[in-house]
């Protein structure tokens, strides 16, 4: 059996050219190189190679020089996400060596989508900026040497926990499921929120999350976002740690547990310090703030609450939220536990279906988030892409656009894509010597089912 | 650099020297004696010193001539497709728009964009951004990069440079390239392409007006099967004593007639597509037969094959082309060419190629079927295709490019590399599109925005029962294959 290769991180690196007038100052335009172990010479030169690129570009596309760049072997993204900042990630492409050593190896190219990798590069930069803050600033602001010491300790554990395999259509929407609740209780959890920052001036805004499905957020939608996906993460590696502790033991996520996923694990020890308490950026307000980002969980809720920056952290704080949110998330979640979760109650069995709305970041999929269960074969998740890649391209002009396709190798498969103003639903569906009629009713069917009030262009 | 072709006839390559193609490539040693070309200030191949220039901010332009470069390039933003050729030396060949020589940096430039990525044992495909594509295809002596602002795949770029390519090997081939610039890495191509530059030039505007090239096939004139079958008779009989004739078309208006050949070649539909791209680039073929040499790239990339062109009569403007291996045949197919004519004539068979040749193709509409607008149906067997009459309301130069890129879109979707679809349905604002892949053909249609998905749907399924009703299907496809 020929091998294959995953597709892996080639290189990743920020530069910035106005950086260095001066030949002999001109590793100072690199702030962020990836793998580490690069010796400079060959730094300047792939970075160099870029500046060339973005210079060649320019004579023809000035306003937006480059995204990509495709080679042989290799796949090169461009983010340009400040003025005078560049971001490029190069990817080495999965391949399938031979089983001669003579013979060459065949590089998979179109399993490489360039949407894909390019949002995921963009969500690199979104991350960024929140934990260090716009480069600009800090460039302005005379700390590019800080800024480089961040950019390292930020990146180098990003990149080393960015699963880049597995990456498919969700990492174009990096959107947040919603928990769907009935008023009533929704008023419950909401009122639970202000009740908490009422009780706690100290929290400015907070997030509420049910099994990662988001319940409330008090602030902007695309800094939920991140931080949902920041305090998933978190999660996942703490039970990481968790379960190689407990080797041996029932590891199943203890979910009475109440405790801080961020913050001191001993409320004995009166000088804890706080240092495991992130600090984040946010830049929806004029001008940005630094806040504290406490995460608490307690069965199956998870509470994120941003303290301002110039709050001091006491460990009476906490022991004080850590009374409030164990009693209140208690009683919340034995009025909760009967809704939740909804989706996977629905009847459709051979049908999938995804869900995304641009404006409130929303989510909804019955294509199960993680991907052991995912049953669909890789190859129909990028057909998805590529609806999802046509659609939106259709949808800069007009209000709405449709895709129905039907798979020539996995013929039983089809994919409709629909999109209206800023939704977008995808279903996948399994049908042999199915008519396109038949699809059409099935994915109206499923529309009608899944996304019962909302509008979608027929 | 004016001198004739053999036999005193006007062809469409000249050659200054006495060609003797056919002898290919192996006696052949540049020998071209004339003025050289002034050398533009620029240097060709830049060394690493060069790149550090580049990155360091000086701008791709002479310091000799700052503001005129600036001009060039500034002028080259504005197309929507352009394409350039370079040896891998970074010389100037070609260049869709603007003079070669005046844009002797950017060539540079691309030549050390391309060679950097070599060096690392690699090969740059294409820089792609929102709207914009370089595609760079690296061939021998030659690079050729094509900066495209439409939404084309990488794969239907690649191709119309490849396209590009062969036309260049078509008129040196490819062995006499390699050895030239063996023998000089430095060598101005343009002079062995001198006169040809209009070939490439209509080429890039068959390509993109023509459905030919994105589907991969040839059209093919309307004609009852019996009426085709006379012509190829005709032919066929009046060559089958000629030694060494390979293959001989007859052609009219990018339309294929019937092609006859000899039984161990084939010819591929790439190499078709040169062939009619000749003869419309060639207004003198109109005016008195000719005897040119043509390299067919997939056919032989190292050899010459003299093809003898000539319309039929002042009153039949189809073109016959005899392809030979002899380049002494010229008398010999004049003479067989008289012969086809008149029997031709005699046999009725003039009127019958005249008279399919003054009907229109039918336009969607008057199909009766319902939102249809246009469509186009490509066999998958033989490499040939009919579409309908382009139409209202693709009535204006920028509606029938939006149509093409509607197809282009709808095709690389169809015929992804690796993801192919059995059948595509693209609901859009002005247009529904729909791309069907069956057992023997690929149709695609082109309907109203508002016609609903069920509607297109059944009109799809029963126009092939209606369009292709049997005798319809042998007019417009051709399933005979003559051979001497």
């Amino acid at each position: 059996m020929p091998d294959r290769t995953d597709i892996n991180i080639r290189n990743f690196y920020i530069f910035n050219s106005t950086l260095s007038s001066k030949e002999e100052e001109e590793r100072n335009k690199i702030l962020f190189y990836y793998p580490p172990s690069i010796i400079i010479d060959e730094q300047l030169k792939n970075v160099g190679f870029s500046e060339a690129i973005l210079k060649f570009a320019q004579t023809f596309s000035p306003d937006k020089p480059c995204e990509t760049i495709r080679t042989k072997k290799t796949r090169q993204f461009y983010l340009q996400p400040e003025e005078n900042f560049w971001m490029v990630m190069t990817l080495n492409l999965p391949a399938i060596k031979p089983k001669e050593i003579a013979d060459e190896a065949e590089y998979l190219e179109h399993d490489v989508q360039d949407a894909v990798y390019l949002a995921a590069l963009k969500l690199a930069y979104d991350m960024a900026k929140m934990f260090v803050g716009t480069f600009s600033s800090s460039v302005e602001g005379k700390k590019t040497k800080q800024l480089k010491i961040k950019l390292e300790k930020f990146y180098f554990r990003y990149l080393t926990t960015l699963k880049i395999n597995n990456l498919d259509i969700m990492a174009l929407f990096q959107g947040v499921q919603y928990l769907p609740l009935d008023p009533l209780r929704f008023l419950h959890i909401q009122s639970s929120s202000n009740l908490l920052e009422a009780e706690f001036p100290e929290v400015e805004s907070s997030i509420i999350l049910y099994d990662n499905y988001l319940v409330w957020s008090g602030i902007d939608y695309s800094e939920m976002q991140l931080i949902s996906l920041y305090v998933r993460s978190l999660q996942e590696s703490s039970h990481l740690d968790a379960e190689s502790e407990n080797l041996g033991r029932n590891s199943a996520r203890t979910t009475n547990v109440c405790r801080f996923l961020t913050g001191p694990k001993n409320f004995l020890d009166e000088d804890a310090s706080f240092e495991s308490v992130p600090v984040i950026y946010l830049h929806s307000s004029e001008s940005p703030t630094k806040y504290y980002l406490n995460v608490y969980e307690a069965i199956n809720f998870t509470v994120c609450m941003l303290i301002n920056e110039k709050e001091r952290l006491t460990v009476e704080l906490f022991k004080k939220l850590d009374k409030f949110l164990g009693d209140k998330l208690l009683s919340l979640s034995s009025k909760i536990k009967s809704v939740a979760p909804t989706f996977q109650s629905l009847q459709a069995p051979m049908e999938k279906f995804l869900y995304f709305n641009k404006l409130n970041l929303a989510v909804k999929t019955l294509t199960a988030q993680s991907k052991s269960s995912l049953s669909i074969p890789e190859e129909v998740m990028r057909v998805v892409t590529d609806i999802a890649v046509h659609n939106r391209r259709c949808c800069k002009l007009s209000a709405s656009a449709e895709t129905v396709v039907k798979l020539m190798k996995l013929s039983d498969y089809w994919v409709v894509g629909k999109m209206s103003d800023d939704r977008e639903c995808y279903f996948i569906l399994q049908a042999k010597n199915a008519a396109l009629s038949y699809i059409h009713e099935e994915a109206n069917k499923m529309c009608n089912l899944c996304l019962k009030s909302i509008f979608v262009h027929k | 650099m004016s001198s004739s072709a053999p036999g005193g006839l006007e062809g469409p390559f000249k050659f200054p020297n006495s060609p003797e193609p056919q002898s290919s490539s192996s006696s052949f040693v540049v020998p071209y004696i004339e003025e050289e070309r002034p050398e533009s200030p620029a240097k060709h191949g830049l060394d690493e010193k060069d790149f550090e220039k580049l990155v360091l901010g000086s701008d791709f332009v002479d310091e000799s001539n700052v503001d005129e470069d600036c001009n060039v390039a500034q002028e080259l933003k504005k197309y929507k497709y352009n394409i350039f050729v370079l040896s891998s030396a970074g010389k100037p060949v070609y260049s869709r728009y603007g003079n070669e020589d005046k844009l002797s940096t950017l060539f540079g430039v691309m030549q050390v964009l391309v060679s950097f990525i070599q060096d690392s044992n690699d090969v740059l495909k294409s820089i792609r951004c929102n709207g914009c594509t370089f595609t760079f295809l690296s061939k021998g002596p030659l690079i050729l990069v094509s900066v495209a602002k439409t939404q084309q795949s990488d794969t239907q770029l690649l191709s119309q440079l490849t396209y590009v390519y062969n036309q260049v090997i078509s008129v040196v081939t490819l062995s006499r390239l390699t050895k030239i610039f063996e023998q000089k890495c430095n060598y101005d191509l343009r002079r062995l392409l001198s006169g040809s530059e209009r070939l490439i030039d209509q080429l890039l505007v068959f390509m993109e007006t023509d459905y030919a090239f994105l589907l991969g096939a040839v059209r093919v004139l309307p004609l009852a099967p019996t009426a085709r079958d006379d012509i190829s008779n005709i032919i066929v009989s009046a060559c089958s004593k000629i030694k060494n004739l390979v293959f001989a078309l007859l052609i009219a208006n990018n339309q294929l007639i019937t092609l006859v050949r000899m039984k161990k070649y084939e010819l591929q539909p790439s190499d078709l597509h040169l062939l009619f791209n000749l003869v419309n680039s060639s207004e003198s073929f109109k005016t008195a037969e000719s005897w040119t040499p043509i390299c067919l790239p997939l056919f032989n990339p190292s050899g010459f094959l003299h093809c003898h062109v000539s319309y039929l009569s002042e009153d039949c403007q189809a073109c016959l082309m005899l392809l030979t291996v002899d380049h002494d045949l010229f008398y010999t197919l004049s003479t067989a060419k008289q012969k086809i004519v008149e029997t031709l004539r005699r046999k009725g068979s003039l009127k019958d190629i005249n008279d399919a040749l003054a009907l229109k193709p039918i336009s969607a509409s008057e199909l009766g079927i319902y939102g249809l607008r246009h469509f186009m149906c490509k066999s998958r067997k033989h490499p040939q295709f009919w579409s309908s009459r382009v139409d209202t309301p693709y009535d204006t130069p920028e509606e029938v490019e939006h149509l093409m890129s509607l197809y282009q879109n709808l095709h690389q979707h169809v015929h992804h590399p690796t993801r192919p679809l059995k059948l595509c349905y693209q609901q859009m604002d002005s247009e529904i599109m729909l791309g069907h892949i069956t057992a023997e053909y690929e149709f695609y249609f082109t309907f109203e925005p508002l016609v609903t998905k069920s509607d297109a749907i059944s009109a799809a399924g029963r126009l092939p029962s209606v369009w292709l009703k049997d005798d319809e299907e042998k007019k417009k496809f051709i399933f005979t294959d003559p051979t001497f």
